[in-house]
């Protein structure tokens, strides 16, 4: 990333803004750190090592409710009920 | 280890504390009293808090601790807070003018079982802005100084929890650790810190930098405290959806002066490695030779994906940092500056630009840069393949080994203005440290001697859940470290 074009786009983006006195200065850290990162892009790894995203495997939940398994006949079932000429009718959300 | 700070009453552990008061209840508040003066008489230079409550405030609160006829298990203790864990009615500043009149409507789940427990809250302490940083000097508002040597860093971000709890300006404190904010000031005031495994101690009211790597853990000057402070805090939230469930044993339990049992430790080569000092080396071959003569037997192994994993923390935590900053904006949290009237990009724009200071602004743009169209496979993607890798080394590591041992900090603490200026120095302090958060397991830094004239941490880290065995033989290297 040398440019401060880049720079520039980033902070706006971002909606961040970068105080021209400090733009070089900035640039000039960043370039040094994207460096660093290059580590990692300049990497071979297989295509199929599945990345990790988080550590967390207890299987929390956010809502009360739980996925079910349905039949697909019974999906099908579902959708014609709610079809009206071919569009899936949906609830006003505004 | 006893910061020069410290007085012979407002040093005493949560055990003596609690003890006393069930003798007599009014030792609470002559022991409140002495910690307050040395507040007092430290503060000024330490600069540990960004809000302190009024004497006044906490003597009530204890007198209400007293009328439930139980002191709990926290037995009153003084509990300093890092300035991102929310606290009902008491200012939260991430240390950013970003939320420097932001008073939260609730207390976030720890703040709330540490009171229970018969904890009071004493303040909110400094921290570098938004917990990004490694010696607190990044905070909006002053840095704090460490209290073994003014001139030099706490380390950070939790820089003001350790600071405090080293000048015996509270009996324990609460940090957070997204890449070793709780070791590292606590290797550096010689002090205990500990990171707990990732979904232990719930998040649920701690301000997030980085949601897959950040965990609450205590602070405290005895491994016995910090163990009894984690028994209250951890255990399953149904508030935070990382939140895991399991039982929590009474940590205290672990905190023997000999091995529960038998216990095979490893050092990993590249922790010791180029870039580490010679003296914080020095002290840890000491602790593993006096180990030894506990029957803890220890091994050396290499994991030379440990190469990768500075660079690979950072493209992950910039990036989540990027996407949990995005609510920063005037509107949903942040400073009002009046900018009704302007396009809403412009308002947004003005706000963050006023109220983040340039290390986060730094990140932000960082974050946005990995995850942009065309380098996100790159950077993100392959930072979290490096993270599989660095996960299953870490496994293969201890279904072999129970615990493993490093240094907690490459080096001792660097002086004031020394590595703040250069993101890359700044970033190696904690290249011990964020291995541990990518794979989400425990780790504890505990004293193990002392390099020219100031502390050095031992950093101790397990498989997930080995928290009891990290206090066991954090506790073990307590008393060797003692006997000398």
């Amino acid at each position: 990333m040398e440019q401060v074009e880049l720079l520039k786009k980033l902070a706006t983006l971002a909606l961040v803004e970068v105080e021209e006195a400090k733009l070089e200065l900035i640039r000039r850290d960043i370039e040094r750190i994207v460096e660093m990162f290059n580590k990692i892009r300049d990497l071979n790894l297989p295509e199929d090592l599945e990345p990790l995203y988080t550590t967390y495997f207890g299987g929390g939940n956010l809502r009360d409710d739980s996925v079910e398994r349905v039949k697909e006949s019974e999906v099908q079932e579902l959708l014609d009920r709610k079809l009206e000429e071919g569009y899936v009718k949906a609830p006003r959300t505004l | 280890m006893h910061s020069p700070q410290c007085t012979d009453l407002a040093t005493i552990s949560i055990e003596t504390l609690r003890a006393r008061v069930e003798e007599d209840p009014d030792f609470l508040f002559k022991y409140i009293e002495e910690v307050y003066k040395v507040i007092e008489r430290c503060e000024e230079t330490i600069r540990a808090y960004i809000t302190l409550r009024p004497m006044e405030d906490v003597i009530k609160e204890a007198e209400g601790i007293l009328k439930r006829g139980s002191p709990g298990p926290l037995g009153g203790a003084l509990v300093a807070v890092k300035d991102n864990i929310s606290t009902k009615g008491i200012r939260t500043t991430c240390g950013s003018r970003m939320l420097e009149n932001y008073v939260p409507p609730y207390s976030a789940t720890v703040v709330k079982r540490i009171e229970a427990a018969g904890g009071i809250i004493i303040g909110k302490t400094n921290m570098d802005e938004f917990a990004m940083g490694s010696t607190t000097e990044n905070s909006s508002f002053f840095p704090t100084r460490n209290p073994w040597d003014p001139e030099r860093v706490p380390g950070g971000s939790s820089g003001g929890s350790a600071a405090a709890v080293a000048a015996c300006e509270a009996t324990v404190a609460l940090g957070s650790d997204t890449g070793g904010s709780i070791r590292l000031p606590a290797a550096y005031t010689g002090t205990v810190g500990l990171k707990p495994t990732y979904g232990l101690v719930s998040r649920y009211g701690l301000v997030a930098y980085a949601s897959s790597l950040d965990q609450i853990g205590p602070i405290g000057r005895r491994v016995g405290d910090v163990a009894r402070v984690l028994s209250v805090i951890a255990g399953y939230d149904p508030r935070d959806s990382t939140s895991l469930k399991v039982e929590v044993p009474d940590y205290s339990l672990f905190v023997k002066d000999e091995p529960l049992r038998k216990y095979r430790a490893v050092v990993v080569e590249e922790m010791v490695g180029e870039g580490v000092d010679r003296g914080v080396v020095k002290v840890l071959e000491q602790v593993v030779n006096k180990l030894e003569g506990y029957d803890i037997e220890v091994e050396f192994r290499s994991m030379p994906v440990l190469e990768y994993s500075l660079p690979a923390y950072y493209i992950i935590a910039m990036a989540e940092a990027s996407s949990n900053l995005a609510r920063y904006d005037g509107l949903r949290y942040g400073i009002h500056l009046g900018t009704e009237g302007l396009l809403w990009t412009k308002a947004y724009t003005q706000v963050r630009k006023v109220g983040f200071g340039d290390e986060v602004k730094r990140r932000i743009l960082l974050g946005t840069y990995v995850l942009s169209e065309g380098l996100y496979e790159g950077y993100y993607m392959k930072a979290a393949k490096v993270r599989r890798m660095i996960y299953d080394s870490f496994r293969k590591l201890f279904s072999e080994f129970d615990l493993a041992l490093s240094p907690t900090a490459p080096a001792p603490p660097p002086k004031l203005g020394e590595v703040v200026t250069d993101p890359l120095k700044l970033y190696s302090l904690d290249i011990n440290t964020v291995p541990i958060n990518l794979a989400g397991l425990p780790a504890i830094s505990v004293p193990g001697g002392v390099a020219g004239g100031l502390p050095v941490g031992v950093q101790l880290f397990g498989p997930p859940l080995s928290e009891g065995v990290l206090l066991n033989v954090a506790r073990i290297i307590e008393v060797i470290v003692s006997c000398e």
